[in-house]
């Protein structure tokens, strides 16, 4: 009698035992699966951020409206698809292009008149404020309110010995990489980089050597406009489209912004991965309610203890 | 060669010139001389385009430097080392001087005109890769001079260079600004230490309060009981 039931006990404790592995081991999936998508969601904040830091690197002007080239660049991705049933990578090269042209619009129309007049630390917030107020309530107008869907660019997942990851999300993470590396070897490379990188620290200096800080101006704000639209053609299968889908956007923007340093562009990416995996553990260890509140409490000590960021300029 | 005509120019409503004139032959070194804030700075910014007279002409061997956007002032073969040296902080020696060859003709022969400046400033050459924020006084205005050359002016504005140098690097700088002259570049030298600047220039303007108050041929001036006072501390 006593043997059999130390067994069955024993038997219990194993059991027990096996069970609190399992359930180890299902929550380490769950968390390795949860940072992989933080990653993934970082790319494309560092991919929207790093736009926002470019311009302000370049011109030292914050963009209200960037969160809304980022939208535009959804819809455009959405009706070149709904009108024409091209392959969405037609779709993502016409949104990154009408953006580009958009932000070229956006410069010579919007920012270049206030240039070099007093206020410049002001009016240009109030400027893209407005449009991005406008560019808002224009879509409403256009397109409708209705939330929008694009279909996965790939279908299926990945399937790692029960480690599951979508074959979209894997695509965002090889373009943003792709991007961010194939951008910043052109700005430390090419004589067009080198001319940013000039005016960027020194604009007359930049100037006298023959640069011309207006044409570096213009093309900054395309190129940041460009990958705005991008981030959003790439994330649009996994959020919905709709006019207001790039405020949330800049908000994040903006705390990735000041984690990596206002203007720098290593401190964009590293600080959109953070956010992402930040996000992505508050989901976690908290609920997916809180991941904001995780975010803006990081952003809050950032700016209390290192307001400058991870690369922050002596300029700030 | 350059000729400063009348010009007037203002920073906001401030008017910092009056009726500033010089000339400047091919080939010559022209000191300009005066006390902070005489305005020396204030018509090199305006020669080079970063500040616009409002009144009176700039032109460079016939072409007018006040009519053309700033950054067209290099094509005209007029290149600025400006006050403080204005090294671009962030980016390697080598960088600096590569946006000094930014002008497409000088793109194109840049390979060329960097290996002279590396002959010219050896320390260059060891320092190529480093920031230029992370060099010494010395080296930063040598980095300057350098990214003011390799775009191959005919013209070479140049203000201040021995600020905040010691002596001996002050020297040498002034040597290689003698030696960028015989190989034919004209210089307008915009300096504080007139007793140096008088020994190598051609001639000489005094600047007081944004006006020109005298001019001539540099010994004259070194001998010029005023100067002497004034300037020289004699």
């Amino acid at each position: 009698m006593l043997p059999c039931r130390k067994n069955a006990l024993r038997g219990t404790a194993e059991r027990q035992h096996l069970l609190t592995a399992e359930r180890i081991h299902m929550n380490l999936k769950l968390i390795a699966e949860q940072m992989l998508n933080g990653l993934v969601l970082g790319s494309m904040y560092a991919l929207v951020a790093s736009g926002l830091t470019l311009i302000w690197g370049t011109m030292k002007m914050l963009n209200f409206a960037h969160g809304e080239l980022y939208m535009i660049g959804g819809f455009v991705l959405y009706y070149t698809s709904l009108l024409f049933g091209v392959h969405p990578f037609w779709g993502i090269l016409l949104a990154v292009l009408v953006a580009f042209i958009l932000g070229l619009l956006l410069e010579r129309t919007i920012l270049h008149p206030l240039l070099d007049k007093p206020g410049w630390d002001v009016s240009p917030i109030v400027a893209t404020l407005g449009v991005s107020i406008f560019l808002q309530n224009f879509a409403l107008k256009a397109w409708g309110e209705r939330f929008k869907n694009v279909p996965y660019f790939i279908e299926g997942t990945l399937d790692l010995s029960g480690f599951r990851i979508a074959y979209q999300r894997i695509l965002i993470l090889v373009v943003a990489a792709a991007v961010m590396v194939g951008f910043w070897l052109y700005v430390k490379r090419s004589r067009f980089g080198l001319a940013l990188r000039a005016t960027a620290q020194d604009r007359d200096a930049a100037t006298i050597l023959g640069i011309n800080s207006h044409r570096i101006y213009l093309l900054t704000f395309g190129i940041s406009s460009a990958l705005a639209a991008l981030a959003a053609t790439m994330l649009a299968p996994l959020f919905l489209i709709n006019p207001w889908m790039g405020i949330p956007l800049l908000l994040k923007a903006f705390i990735v912004v000041v984690l990596g340093g206002l203007g720098s562009f290593g401190g964009a990416i590293l600080g959109g991965f953070l956010l992402g995996s930040i996000e992505s553990l508050a989901i976690v260890f908290l609920s997916s309610e809180w991941k904001d509140v995780a975010a803006f409490v990081v952003l809050i000590s950032f700016l209390v203890f290192k307001p400058s960021g991870f690369f922050g300029t002596k300029e700030w | 060669m350059l000729i400063v005509n009348n010009i007037d120019v203002f920073y906001g409503d401030a008017q910092a010139l009056w009726d500033v004139s010089l000339g400047v032959e091919e080939k010559e070194i022209v000191t300009l001389l005066g006390a902070n804030g005489a305005g020396k700075s204030t018509t090199l910014r305006a020669i080079s385009g970063l500040l616009k007279p409002r009144k009176g002409t700039i032109s460079l061997a016939g072409v007018s430097l006040d009519q053309i956007e700033p950054y067209q002032i290099i094509l005209h073969g007029l290149s600025h080392v400006p006050e403080g040296r204005r090294l671009f902080p962030s980016m390697t020696v080598m960088e600096n001087l590569l946006v000094g060859a930014y002008a497409p003709l000088a793109w194109k022969g840049r390979s060329s005109s960097l290996k002279e400046m590396m002959e010219i400033f050896p320390i260059l050459k060891e320092r190529r890769d480093q920031l230029a924020g992370t060099l010494s006084g010395g080296e930063q205005q040598m980095c300057a001079i350098a990214r003011a050359m390799v775009s191959q002016p005919k013209v070479l504005l140049l203000d201040e260079p021995s600020l905040g140098l010691a002596p001996v690097i002050v020297e040498r700088i002034f040597e290689v600004i003698q030696r960028i002259n015989q190989k034919g570049v004209t210089i307008l030298l915009v300096e504080q230490n007139a007793q140096l600047a008088l020994q190598i220039a051609h001639r000489g303007y005094v600047m007081e309060t944004g006006h020109v108050v005298m001019e001539g041929p540099a010994s004259q001036l070194l001998q010029d009981e005023y100067i002497k006072q004034a300037y020289l501390g004699l």
